[in-house]
């Protein structure tokens, strides 16, 4: 199992009009475009151009790289999506971060209890994905912007999928 | 800036779910992927659920103090670029809230158009980036021609 980088980047722009009713623009790049250039373009050439065609302004623009799974094994018997693993994390202000993973595996929750095994390597490989990132590069944030640096609890809750 | 990894995942009953996370952006990508396998190997460790895809995308929004006062126009009132692609295909691209001094007085059976310099810029918006029509055919510039849409 490997995941593949899709060939394009998706950019979007959004707009507000003056109801604020928002709407979106979007089109695919090229991956062989350098992310650093996309990013610039918006500042250099896009806002200008965008404000000589439209009454609206602009509230932003997302770029999105994604990457799909090349070889989907089926999912074991016991997979759930309504069956999360929810993470309570702390920002370094101690503002909270909560991640529901679905389909937590059963045998990482400790019988009698709805925690989960904080022991586990693999749960232990999770929550430091989180408090310490990825080689120090894609670190987890709060939606204040800071960064993720610990774990308050973790425990299996149930939320009802759009089908059941 | 902000950045946001999205995770894709579907059960054995086909029920999907999307969950998410912030992170900080980072505008050099180099090796990504690799980064995008590891969070997928560390989830599919503690998960049942498939990962079909993950996403991460880098976010800008404009600070409220920074944003101009809209114009007198709308976004139900569009305008729509055509063009081809390499492959022959028809590409279109939908600017909301077209302004009215981009707009032309006379109509066609077509309906209602856009000045040159409408198609002009909205040629050089695009010529910005290697835009693609679909995942792989480049776009033939400049726009053939623009229309207002509602």
């Amino acid at each position: 199992m490997a995941m593949i980088q899709d060939p394009w980047y998706t950019y979007t722009v959004s707009f507000r009009d003056r109801d604020n009713n928002t709407a979106g623009m979007s089109f695919k790049i090229a991956t062989t475009a350098l992310v650093a250039d996309v990013t610039a373009a918006f500042g250099t050439t896009l806002a200008g151009a965008i404000a000589a065609l439209s009454d609206a302004v602009v509230t932003g623009w997302s770029l999105s790289i994604s990457a799909r799974e090349n070889a989907l094994a089926t999912a074991v018997e016991s997979s759930d999506v309504e069956r999360k693993g929810s993470f309570s994390f702390l920002d370094a202000s101690g503002f909270p971060v909560i991640v529901q993973l679905p389909s937590i595996k059963n045998i990482l929750v400790q019988d009698g209890s709805q925690a989960i095994d904080l022991t586990n390597v693999a749960v232990l490989a999770f929550v430091n994905l989180f408090v310490t990132g990825i080689l120090g590069i894609i670190r987890p944030v709060s939606q204040a912007g800071v960064d993720v640096t610990a774990l308050k609890s973790a425990r299996k809750v149930h939320r009802s999928s759009a089908r059941g | 800036m902000r950045a946001t990894i999205t995770i894709y995942t579907t059960d054995r009953d086909n029920n999907s779910c999307r969950w998410s996370y912030h992170t900080a952006a980072i505008v050099d990508t180099a090796g990504l992927l690799d980064k995008m396998q590891i969070i997928a190997d560390t989830i599919a460790a503690i998960s049942d659920a498939r990962i079909t895809r993950i996403m991460y995308t880098i976010r800008h929004v404009v600070r409220l103090l920074d944003r101009p006062v809209a114009g007198p126009g709308r976004i139900e009132r569009s305008g729509l670029f055509i063009t081809t692609a390499a492959n022959g295909s028809i590409y279109t691209m939908i600017v909301p809230a077209i302004k009215d001094t981009q707009i032309t007085t006379a109509g066609t059976l077509a309906g209602v158009l856009l000045t040159d310099d409408a198609i002009n810029v909205a040629s050089s918006l695009i010529n910005t980036l290697p835009v693609l029509n679909d995942e792989l055919s480049t776009i033939n510039l400049p726009f053939i021609t623009g229309s207002v849409v509602s």
